[in-house]
């Protein structure tokens, strides 16, 4: 008996000892993040200034999140019509898809309507979370102000684009820190004075001078300011901003003039895209004022972390013979199509800056496939042959009444061969005919470059294009996202001056600007430099069987073929001569198309062609229309698209709110909305 | 081009024995299966051990170990190659065009053959592209069962599981995977550490009719992952693979990560059996359990459940019935729990995000997309069960008729938020749904001659689950798909009329559908699976001193009977049949 209670209790000091081991501690359950920070770290010093820093990533979302800087703010103006890829026609032509759920026509790449508010809000609620914990933990107050300014400028950013997009929107200030859902909006005048206070807090808080590249500082807070303020004075506004405007018209002038005074325009303007590579000399320009950061270092230039844009604009020319896709020529997506407002707004032969934005030339590429382009020119009777370099493909934007051009497939001046393509144009510096060749007037005054079968041939926006890829596919661009540059500047100021009904001082503000377009003394008119050309330096770039660099970039612009003129090195004026009465012919011309009078409409549509003119493609157009309610008479006349079945109408001032914000927010009583209230929280129109 | 008949081996050993004190077991076996798809291959070692102790009458060990190690070559992988690139050989070789060329002049392969965009020329691909995946997995199971005194035993059971695996891809740049640009390679390995200690003490005893048992039980289980990986391009030579990573530079390696996830549960229970007389049944048995991935404060849940059974076959008054064997009813409820969340899910944790400012690099945190909730607790399901079990004529036809009702509640459910809170998801417990149904099960003996028998297996279940309340109450929250009344997977889309019949109409329909390229065509059949078998009969089997033996022949997949289209097998939707002979042997010592 006395063995078995023994053995009894050693068996139970056993199991008690097992027990132990198992996990009779407190703490077994708990659950412990080693890998990770979690939201305590915003309450530390060093996480509020790891907020701050991250906050700059917002910037670069608008450029590095697929189409929607595009397909909001270049498709559907008048600068753009739809390309071969109609990817975005919904947003180009307002048709009845552009609603609060965008469905997937034609194809998944379309934009929806939910990508900016979601981003938007994204970037809103860190900047709070930043202001809302500052005062506790930054005690040092100069970094509490810069900090403070630096989430102020964003939020104000992000609100500024909200607004300008949406309308009214939900005005949150505060973090959350669980779940929420009552949210209403509030009035445009709210939003506004918003986001006006949070760029004078920001102006009041940042530095005077950029103190490493891409950081914030005052000049950029001044610059937004004033575009505030000129949006709080814009026409869209014109409910309820009578009382502002006298006051913030001389502020704006104020605050550009102190930008400007800091910001010397660059002396050509290909400077500001003459992209050599990331972080190049374009990228350091003063004229530039403040840039989304991007940049060749591998962790940051991959997939999905790159400049998206370089790959909108462009038209096709791989299925070309003699070219193949090359990192210079880039991938082209095709969205947005230049037209005929592309090439009438400006002074082609006077202003430089529709050669230094566009793309008119390429060089043949394809070894593979270049000897199909040998032939006998049946016009000359000269044997022809092709080699990699020489010019493959020319955009000629000729006059109407230039007769040099017949239409091949009419009968016309026939090609060289069927592998050559467009109009039969033989280049005089060679002798040999150009295989790819594309006229926009010919000699019977049809317009060609324009015919339905041309979608995919034009001349392409040129500002975005990146040579300096890792592969021709790669879709991740390192260029930098140009949000503000001093020309700007000045038209800004022009277009106070011009509400002032200070029409004299406005021209000769915008003559500043057009001073800077002319070609100098002494300047080669057709030099060309793109992005594309930072192919020479890429190390990544994929060479032919000949170990030749494959670059299809050409150094050169159609300038003399187009105009077929002499070659000059003089110096041209577009500045002198100009008055309300009598403005240039290119936009009296424009004047006339879109019936206006009156001097301050006259005035207006000068202002917005100059807008055109300098800052063409660089996603302002959508916003500058919009406020000044010209969207609907210009999209009208110069963009096709906008007319049909469903004709663009007064409700496509505004966007629609996304549908999952409408099903997921609750209303007073914190119930999920009904159709009813739905309805009446969405914008008039949809 | 890209495929091959393959051979598969199974083979496995096993014995087992024993003495009045220990009994054992082991086996080993080994499965070698060759792809259908040239490059692919698949091997597989086991091993089985069992052993049971018992030195005296009132103590047993035992130990198990089962482990496993395996072995399979994917073939290729398409990993860091452009989208265009498809899934698999075989697909990629049905879009090659058969006038296209796959050699250029001058021998050289053309990566794009005929020119075409998304036309991949895979040509001896498996020979330039592998993916080779190893896996180590060892479970042993260890126990101590003591008898204390009468009635009393305590058992204590230990169960640790090791898991290894390994998988490397390597395209060489020759593969067209890399568009013959510079070749890459990945290795990640994952480690997974876990084991289970249960802790148990029954008691069981009997006092006249009744007979009582008692269970108590106390766990703790614990889950450990470990994982790395590093990937890079540009390797030099082929065979160095993803084994050299030491020689690639900084530039070169394209991602590396590493990663730990751990994970808890403790339990505690107590079960209580009584019957008195085998007629009348009784369980009732709680449960305390608790999980680390939910909130602090709600770890802990308690289940309950009962249930109660009465054996009609034993009555007094059924005992004259002979065409019953059995009758019995039962009814039940129990409480189970569901804490399958993420991990770490209401930690809060924050996005790490690197930035440039000109050419210097900056790092700093953001908020992520999901909010943490603090409140984080059980999902509980609850059901009430009741059944009968019943048996006529011998055992000839049995069957179970059971009816069941459940509720959940506090299900664990993804919430979508509306964005302007900066945040658009959370984890939350939100509503409750309800499922019940009916199922019913009959065996029966139809024919049972000396050597000839058919039985027939039947089921039938009829089901049906509806949401019955959400955050709010009796409200859709439709931006997640969930609607009153309705089914959790619910779709929410346009309402389908019907399907393609034989009709005239119909098929003009079809035509203009399959004028653009689909597939509609009415009715097909096809051949599943044949299989024949033939037992050795016993006699034959004593003279070579075998128990049993067993022969068996089987096709798989074999085509399609009858069908419009020749080449698809319309099952599975692929352009290709995986067809499969089996034969094998089964001997018994």
């Amino acid at each position: 008996m006395n063995k078995f209670k023994i053995n009894i209790l050693v068996l139970w000091a056993i199991i008690l000892l097992v027990s132990g081991i198992s996990s009779c501690k407190k703490d077994f359950l708990d659950e412990e993040l080693k890998t990770q920070r979690n939201t305590d770290y915003f309450k530390t010093p060093e996480g509020i200034s790891d907020l701050a820093d991250a906050l700059y990533n917002h910037y670069r979302a608008f450029f590095m999140n697929r189409e929607q800087a595009v397909a909001t703010n270049a498709c559907g103006t008048d600068e753009f019509i739809v390309g071969g890829d109609q990817a975005q026609q919904t947003w180009n032509d307002y048709n009845s898809n552009l609603g609060s759920i965008v469905p997937n026509v034609p194809t998944a790449n379309v934009t929806k309507t939910y990508e900016i508010w979601d981003m938007m809000y994204k970037a809103i609620s860190d900047a709070n979370v930043l202001l809302a914990n500052v005062d506790e933990v930054i005690t040092d107050a100069g970094k509490n102000k810069l900090f403070k300014a630096e989430a102020s400028f964003l939020r104000a950013f992000s609100y500024f684009r909200l607004v300008q997009q949406y309308g009214p929107v939900v005005l949150k200030l505060e973090p959350s820190t669980g779940v929420e859902r009552y949210f209403i909006r509030a009035t445009k005048e709210e939003c506004v004075n918003q986001i006006i206070a949070d760029l004078r807090t920001a102006y009041a808080g940042l530095p005077d001078v950029e103190e490493s590249e891409g950081k914030l500082y005052k000049d950029v807070a001044a610059h937004f300011l004033a575009k505030a303020l000129l949006y709080r004075c814009s026409e869209i506004n014109d409910d309820w901003n009578a009382s502002y405007k006298t006051t913030d018209l001389a502020e704006i002038i104020t605050l550009t003039n102190e930008v400007i005074a800091h910001h010397p325009l660059a002396t050509d303007f290909s400077d500001i895209f003459a992209y050599t590579g990331s972080d190049g000399p374009n990228e350091m320009l003063p004229e530039v004022i403040f840039a989304a950061q991007f940049s060749s270092t591998t962790t940051i230039a991959d997939v999905g972390n790159g400049n998206y844009l370089h790959l909108l604009f462009l038209s096709v020319y791989q299925t070309l013979t003699g070219f193949v896709r090359d990192i210079a020529g880039g991938r082209e997506y095709q969205r947005c199509r230049t037209n005929d407002y592309t090439f009438d707004v400006f002074d082609i032969e006077n202003d430089s800056r529709f050669w230094k934005s566009f793309k008119t030339k390429a060089n043949l590429n394809n070894i593979s496939n270049l000897a199909q382009l040998n032939g006998t020119d049946p016009n000359t009777s000269v044997e022809v042959t092709y080699a990699q370099g020489d010019l493959g493909l020319i955009y000629i934007i000729n006059k109407e009444g230039d007769t040099r051009f017949s239409n091949p497939a009419a009968g016309g001046t026939p090609l060289v061969k069927s592998t050559h393509s467009g109009v039969y144009f033989n280049n005089p510096v060679t002798g040999k005919p150009t295989p790819h060749s594309y006229a926009r007037y010919l000699a019977d005054g049809s317009g060609y470059l324009r015919l339905p079968g041309n979608v995919s041939r034009y001349p392409a926006l040129s500002k975005y294009l990146d040579g300096s890829r890792t592969a021709v596919a790669a879709t991740a661009g390192r260029r930098d996202g140009i949000y503000a540059r001093v020309a700007e500047t000045y038209l800004i100021k022009a277009e106070a001056l011009i509400r002032q009904n200070n029409y004299t001082e406005a021209i000769s503000v915008m003559n500043i600007v057009r001073e800077r377009a002319q070609f100098r003394d002494g300047e080669d008119r057709a030099a060309y430099r793109d992005g594309g050309a930072a192919v020479l330096t890429n190390s990544n770039a994929p060479l032919n069987a000949n170990g030749v660099l494959i670059n299809s970039n050409s150094n050169a612009n159609s300038y003399y073929e187009s105009l077929d003129i002499p070659v000059t090195t003089a110096a041209t004026d577009i500045t002198t001569g100009i008055t309300p009465a009598s403005l240039p012919a290119v936009d009296e011309a424009i004047i006339t198309k879109l019936g206006l009078s009156g001097d301050y409409d006259r005035m207006m549509c000068f202002l917005l062609n100059e807008r055109s003119r300098e800052l063409y493609g660089e996603l302002f157009r959508w916003e500058d229309l919009a406020r000044t309610k010209t969207l609907l008479s210009r999209a009208l006349t110069f963009n096709e698209g906008t007319a049909g079945a469903n004709a663009i109408r007064e409700k496509h001032y505004l966007r629609p709110l996304p549908q999952t914000f409408l099903d997921a927010i609750y209303n007073a009583e914190g119930r999920a909305l009904t159709a009813d209230e739905k309805a009446a929280m969405q914008n008039p129109g949809y | 081009m890209v495929t091959q008949p393959a051979y598969t081996q199974d083979h496995s050993i096993s014995a087992s024995g024993g003495t009045r004190t220990m009994k054992a077991y082991g086996s080993i076996g080994y499965l070698d299966n060759q792809g259908t798809t040239k490059g692919q291959e698949y091997q597989r070692y086991t091993l089985r051990t069992n052993v049971e102790l018992n030195p005296k009458n009132w103590i047993t060990f035992g130990a198990g170990v089962n482990g496993s190690w395996q072995y399979q070559d994917y073939g290729q992988s398409q990993a860091g190659g452009s989208t265009n690139v498809t899934a698999d050989l075989i697909a990629a070789a049905a879009r090659i065009e058969p006038y296209s060329l796959p050699y250029d002049a001058e021998g050289n392969l053309i990566v794009h053959p005929g020119g075409k965009a998304r036309v991949w020329n895979v040509i001896d691909e498996w020979k330039y592209s592998t993916n080779q995946r190893e896996t180590l997995r060892l479970l042993a199971s260890l126990f101590t069962e003591v008898k204390l005194f009468k009635g009393l035993r305590y058992r204590m059971n230990f169960g640790p599981d090791f898991r290894y695996y390994r998988n490397g891809y390597y395209n060489d740049a020759k593969s067209i995977v890399r568009e013959l640009s510079a070749s890459n390679a990945s290795i990640s390995n994952t480690k997974d550490f876990s084991y289970t200690i249960d802790n148990l003490l029954y008691y069981d005893n009997k006092f006249g009719a009744h007979t009582v048992g008692v269970t108590l039980l106390q766990t703790a289980s614990k889950w450990t992952s470990e994982s790395s990986s590093i990937s890079g391009q540009g390797i030099e030579m082929p065979s160095q693979m993803w084994y050299a990573f030491g020689t690639l530079t900084s530039a070169q390696l394209t991602s590396w990560s590493s990663g730990l996830t751990e994970r808890q549960l403790e339990s505690y229970m107590a079960r209580v059996n009584y019957n008195y007389n085998s007629k009348y049944l009784l369980t009732l048995s709680g449960r305390w359990d608790g999980a680390s991935q939910l909130a602090a404060g709600n770890k802990w849940a308690f289940f309950p459940s009962a249930a109660i059974a009465w054996r009609l076959d034993q009555e007094s008054f059924l005992t004259n019935v002979t065409w019953l064997d059995q009758l019995k009813l039962r009814l039940g409820f129990g409480t189970v729990g569901n804490a399958a969340v993420g991990l770490y899910s209401t930690k809060g944790a924050i996005n790490m995000v690197t930035l440039p400012f000109g050419t210097s690099t900056v790092t700093g945190y953001t908020l992520t997309n999901a909010v943490a909730n603090q409140e984080l607790g059980w999902e509980k399901t609850t059901q009430f069960n009741l059944a009968v079990d019943f048996a006529f004529l011998r055992g000839r036809v049995n069957g179970t008729i059971e009816a069941y009702r459940s509720s959940t509640t506090d299900l664990l459910l993804t919430v979508a938020l509306p964005s302007v809170s900066g945040f658009t998801s959370t984890i939350a417990n939100i509503g409750e749904t309800s499922n019940r149904g009916i199922d019913l099960t009959i065996n029966a003996t139809l024919l049972a001659m000396s050597d000839f028998s058919w039985n027939i297996n039947a089921t039938a279940a009829w089901q049906r689950d509806q949401i019955e309340s959400l955050m709010n109450g009796k409200e859709d929250m439709v931006a997640n798909n969930w609607f009153i009344g309705e089914s959790i997977g619910i779709i929410y889309n346009y309402e389908k009329i019907g399907i393609w019949q034989d009709t005239p109409q119909d098929q003009e329909q079809m035509a203009l559908f399959n004028a653009n390229g689909s597939q509609f065509a009415p009715g097909k059949i096809k051949i599943r699976n044949i299989s024949l078998g033939y037992q050795v009969p016993a006699k034959l089997l004593d003279r070579i001193k075998i128990n049993s033996l067993k022969v068996y022949a089987q096709v798989q997949n074999a085509g399609m009977l009858w069908s419009q289209i020749k080449f698809r097998d319309a099952e599975y939707g692929t352009l290709y049949y995986n067809r499969g002979y089996v034969f094998g042997i089964n001997v018994g010592f």
